[in-house]
């Protein structure tokens, strides 16, 4: 075998390869920096900084240190810092500190996924154990053991949970939880920018109910959060905990050398601006480094994208490398195999895993060379938390953006300096979105009753009260409003999607009703019809029947050489206007509208080729959902319907594509539908509505950075290098003027509008 | 804000017929509603007890021991109380011994309301049966501080499911009104439902309360199912009408009555007071064997005319417990399963010191397991352990 090669020397080599020199467009080196550090504060007990010097650790970085001191000053805190810069020290060191001074004291921490609760706690363990103190540290979710539970409950100091566990399994039952809630100082909010849209706005509600169970027991706990790289990280935490907020984000940690690529695929068709797929670009970038057993992470956007690579690369690497040197991981995995490859990650036995975003978040997996990006991440913030994943310890590190033909990926790749030197997105949450606050309203009335004028955190809550008195879910007597109902709220709602069940995927092949993993059902509607193929752990299944009454996929695993995608189509009306601008004929409004969606067919397309190769009808009922949106009305013109239908689906593409850019939210979360003749205007209409029942503030922050989308969407489309317009800009390739007469659109929209 | 509500929540209106309702009583005022109600109870022959500015409704009612609940009178049930009986003993005055039983709004969880609790308790020649209604949600001062007053400090509950629910729902609520009524005493617990699991085993599909009641030769006529209680509440609360709950006070009521009778059925089948089926006599020796009171438990092996397998194989193993060895042979010879048969094999090689003999037992042992449908890795896991047996008892054999 040839000895290994440094990632450096393999640099050179490459920068001297013209076939791959040809296709980088970018390419920046970020060079290491020095980091800046700070004595150990005074107010850190000897002991503990005996045990952080026994880790060859004789100081804090700056960052570090400062948290230390807003949060024994007993400010709520927010910390933004990179991957692989010491945050878990922002509040363990100050939280241990006071916890050796008061042993009777608790702190809560709050990881969105139980994964990372785990890494965590064995974190803290090892330090506890290396301090020899009586500091009691568990984790608590769906996993505890009965038997250890009362013991978390009564004698954890520190208790490790996920926000779902909280909400259904802690705060209903927060008489068992006396000793915690009455001593409750701090409460640790770690990943704070995944805490976004739905989830987020769940979150918020979640912390209301939270801080009221603490006031009922006469604790007020302190919030430590960190973040990854955001343009807002103040205006988040202080929107999510609803109390003023101190940010740290010095970041005083040395880093890396960082080499940084953007990788277009080649143009094959010039006309059309169309460029050679970026997932087969991206799994021969991927087995050259991969070959050369660099350890290689490679993010793909969607769990089919991450399954066909895997497919890919393990049989291009099986005979050199054995087919287990190479790991799928998404969501949908069972949580032991998960845990596997995380393990076998660290140990350096992988040498390529291909993952979804499951990935980005601070699961420990120990250092990586190389990050390969199969397509713009869809957030800047995504874009460095991936980014982060290669060289985690001062090492070089090789990031590569392989950008896709899709007009969102072009236009980053042509404006590097958007993500590198421009803030990122900013994460917007709506904790009072009706449906949403009123959910967790009745949890909190389950957990304690109303009283007359009691606020919900910042909702005033009168009306709602008054309405599930009505609904008879609360009883009204005197002052107050009681739980008057034999159900248990919290189990009904779910704080990850907008369904409360998930379909169980049932695998028929040997063993009869194996379930193989789980899937929203919004998704299922797209994902797993009768027909579909569904891809799991590089094997595919095709879906036998899909019984959405029982919420069961029945699969059976087949070999085919294609893959399936579904069309999914919608019908809307205006239920209410909230707010509307308008100038000449043109105008804008943001309110409520009523969405039908149906999945209705769907196509076989060929590996390799993306070639159609065949269509199936889908049987599923309609869905309806309440939710926000923005509308844009435009003059009726004297332009032939045709015309018009195509400018109309022109701007609505480009507007779809560049949202994800100001609205940090995946490219699923805004729908947008044009119509000629809508019913509500009468005259043409583009919608753009939140995909979630009720809103999650994405229209009101449409409706507020419209000129600003409209402008971005006009650019992304003058810069394409398509002639008369094509599939990437205008969303379909253009005929005569019409690309000409959709940014004339645009502008006017801008200028009419802004 | 109301219409918004409605119209994102229920997005198939329902027209809103319920709000009338709501208002017709309106005109009252709080004192007259209040005075009427408490009229209506004390009209039904119950008790209005205050507490601070709160109160609840206590109804007591009283049975002569001749009264029967089933077929079997209270009397029975006084005299069982009295009698030896280890698994069953409650050792102390029978004053502090509650049958004791819970209505509650739902399952679980903070936001659950125990709205009517009560118990049966023999007191004075006579038993008492005594129930606390709360009225009103925010009365539960009231409610905790009655009803801890008067079961006293010391006190043992004879319940169904009472241990793993009625027990932790009162530890929940008590912790809203900690500071205002009686700590919570220390709590003997026999759970009815954990016994009846062993001594019905195999008897029932079910062991709801109401299963049971065969029995004990109760039957309830008209009975208010359990699942309905919460909504009679709810609306009893709106209404503030007793009568609404006539069904589920009738139902409690014989909730209580039913766990006085179970005890003292259970409690002759323990104390060989009845006559019982082969399979319950397996069952209580079996049971009694497990909690480690040998010689009752060879007493109710003794009386089981036809032990099952698995029962001559336990009876097999208590002897060999109490290191009878003589009693325990023949019994696992009767009992023929593949655990038998390594009893044997052990007892041979160990004990009685004949390896050809352990040797055969092991062979024999292994045939059965054959035959026998287990997990495949259970099986792998024993056939595994037997062949190593049967190879060291060969050796022995020959050497």
């Amino acid at each position: 075998m040839e000895p290994r090669q440094s990632l450096v020397t393999y640099l050179e080599e490459l920068k001297a390869d013209r076939s791959f020199m040809e296709r980088v467009t970018y390419m920046k080196t970020m060079e290491a920096t020095e980091g800046r550090y700070a004595p150990f504060p005074d107010q850190m007990p000897k002991r503990l900084q005996q045990a952080i010097r026994a880790r060859g650790i004789d100081a804090l970085y700056r960052h570090q240190a400062l948290a230390f001191k807003h949060v024994l000053a007993g400010e709520s805190t927010v910390i933004v810092t990179p991957t692989a810069s010491g945050k878990t020290y922002c509040f363990n060191l100050p939280i241990l500190s006071h916890l050796l001074e008061h042993p009777n004291d608790r702190a809560l921490y709050l990881y969105p996924t139980k994964a990372l609760a785990q890494d965590q706690n064995s974190e803290l363990l090892e330090l506890i154990d290396e301090l020899e103190a009586p500091i009691r540290c568990f984790t608590y979710d769906g996993d505890t053991s009965p038997t250890i539970r009362t013991k978390v409950r009564k004698a954890g100091n520190i208790v490790i949970t996920n926000p779902d566990m909280l909400h259904s399994g802690i705060l209903p039952h927060h008489t068992k939880w006396i000793e915690l809630f009455e001593n409750l100082k701090y409460i640790v909010i770690d990943e704070l920018h995944t805490y976004r849209g739905v989830f987020g706005s769940h979150v918020a509600n979640v912390i209301r109910r939270l801080r009221r169970i603490c006031h009922y027991y006469g604790s007020d706990p302190v919030f430590i959060m960190t973040s990854a790289t955001i343009a807002n990280p103040k205006e988040l935490a202080e929107r999510l905990i609803e109390k003023p907020v101190t940010l740290i984000d010095d970041n005083g940690a040395p880093t890396g050398r960082k080499h940084f690529i953007v990788y277009q695929p080649p143009i094959v068709n010039a006309q059309l601006g169309i460029r050679r797929s970026a997932t087969l670009e991206t799994k021969q970038l991927a087995s050259r480094f991969i070959k050369k057993k660099f350890q290689t992470i490679v993010f793909a956007r969607s769990r089919v994208r991450v399954e066909v690579l895997l497919t890919y690369l393990r049989s291009l690497v099986r005979h050199e490398l054995g087919p287990k040197s190479i790991e799928g991981y998404r969501g949908g995995y069972l949580p032991t195999e998960r845990r596997d490859i995380e393990r076998r990650l660290r140990k350096g036995e992988i040498t390529g895993i291909v993952s979804t975003n499951a990935l980005e978040l601070g699961v420990d997996i120990g250092q990586l060379q190389v990050c390969i990006m199969n397509g713009y991440p869809g957030t800047i913030a995504s874009l460095w938390q991936q980014a982060g994943r290669a060289g985690r310890r001062q090492d070089d590190a090789l990031i590569i953006l392989v950008a896709s033909s899709g007009m969102l990926d072009q236009y980053v790749a042509e404006r590097p300096e958007l993500f590198l030197n421009q803030s990122p997105e900013a994460a917007r949450l709506d904790p009072d979105n009706l449906i949403i606050a009123v959910d967790h309203i009745k949890c909190a009335a389950f957990e304690l009753p109303f009283r007359q004028g009691e606020a919900f955190g910042t909702l005033e809550t009168e009306d709602i009260l008054e309405y599930l008195v009505e609904e008879r879910v609360l009883h009204q007597r005197g002052e107050r409003f009681y739980w008057m109902n034999d159900a248990f709220p919290a189990h009904e709602i779910s704080l990850r999607s907008s369904d409360q069940e998930n379909v169980v995927i049932v695998d028929q092949t040997e063993v009869p009703n194996r379930v193989i993993g789980e899937m929203d059902t919004f998704s299922a509607m797209t994902l797993l019809h009768d027909e579909a193929i569904y891809l799991h752990g590089a094997d595919q299944y095709q879906v036998e029947t899909l019984d959405f009454e029982e919420k069961k996929a029945f699969v059976r695993a087949v070999d085919v050489d294609y893959y399936t995608d579904a069309n999914f189509s919608v019908d809307l009306s205006v239920l209410e206007e909230d707010e509307s601008y308008s100038n000449d004929a043109f105008s804008v409004a943001r309110g409520d509208v009523s969405v039908r969606g149906m999945a209705t067919m769907f196509k076989k397309i060929k590996f390799g080729t993306h070639e159609n190769i065949g269509s199936g009808p889908i049987h599923l009922p309609e869905r309806e959902i309440h939710t926000t949106g923005v509308w844009f009305t435009l003059p009726a013109t004297s332009a032939s319907s045709t015309e018009l239908e195509q400018v109309l689906e022109g701007v609505a593409n480009s507007l779809r594509r560049v949202a994800p850019l100001y609205l940090m939210c995946d490219a699923s979360d805004v729908f947008v539908v044009p119509q000629v003749k809508a019913t509500h205007t009468q005259k043409p209409t583009i919608y753009l509505y939140d995909r979630y029942p009720g809103g999650v503030g994405l229209a009101s922050s449409i409706y507020k950075q419209r000129s600003i989308m409209l402008r971005a969407a006009r650019d992304s489309i003058e810069t394409c290098p398509c002639q008369d317009g094509c599939p990437a800009c205008i969303g379909m390739v253009g005929l005569a003027d019409e690309k000409e007469r959709t940014v004339s659109m645009l502008t006017e929209m801008e200028k009419e509008l802004s | 804000m109301k219409n918004k509500l409605r119209r994102m929540l229920k997005p198939t209106n329902q027209e809103s017929e319920q709000s009338q309702t709501i208002e017709e009583t309106s005109e009252q005022t709080v004192d007259t509603k209040t005075a009427n109600e408490q009229a209506a109870w004390i009209e039904k022959g119950a008790d209005i007890l205050t507490f601070e500015d709160e109160w609840i409704v206590r109804i007591d009612q009283r049975y002569n021991l001749a009264d029967s609940h089933g077929h079997r009178t209270f009397g029975a049930g006084y005299e069982s109380l009295q009698l030896p009986h280890p698994p069953l003993a409650l050792d102390v005055p029978l004053e502090q011994i509650i049958f004791f039983d819970t209505e509650t709004t739902g399952l679980r969880g903070t936001g659950t309301t125990i709205f009517l609790m009560g118990f049966a308790r023999f007191e004075k020649g006579e038993l008492l049966m005594r129930q606390y209604f709360l009225p009103h949600p925010h009365y539960e001062a009231a409610f905790y501080h009655h009803f801890l007053t008067d079961i006293g400090e010391d006190v043992r509950f004879v319940t169904y499911n009472g241990k793993s629910f009625d027990w932790p729902q009162i530890k929940t609520r008590h912790v809203f009104v900690r500071e205002r009524v009686p700590r919570l005493p220390k709590v003997g617990h026999l759970d009815l439902l954990h016994v009846c699991r062993r001594i019905f085993k195999g008897l029932s599909d079910s062991y709801r309360l109401t299963a049971m009641e065969e029995q004990i030769g109760f039957e309830r006529a008209d009975d208010l199912p359990g699942f309905l209680a919460p909504m009679h509440y709810f609306q009893y609360v709106e209404h503030q009408n007793p009568s609404i709950m006539d069904g589920v006070l009738e139902h409690h009521l014989h909730d209580c009555l039913t766990l006085v009778s179970l005890y003292d059925e259970c409690n002759h089948l323990v104390t060989h007071r009845k006559e019982v089926s082969s399979r319950i006599g397996e069952n209580i020796a079996v049971w009694l064997a497990d909690l480690g009171i040998n010689e009752q438990s060879v007493e109710h092996f003794h009386q089981v005319n036809d032990l099952s397998a698995e029962g001559w194989l336990r009876q097999g193993l208590l002897f060999k417990k109490m290191q009878d060895y003589q009693q325990a042979v023949p019994c696992f010879e009767k009992s023929k399963t593949f655990r038998g048969y390594i009893e044997l094999a052990k007892w041979a090689e160990h004990i009685a010191k004949e390896p050809r003999l352990a040797y055969d037992y092991t062979e024999q042992a292994k045939i059965m397991v054959e035959s026998q449908s287990l997990l495949a890795s259970r099986k792998e896991n024993v056939m595994a352990e037997l062949t190593h047996r049967s190879n060291r008892l060969q050796r022995k054999c020959q050497g």
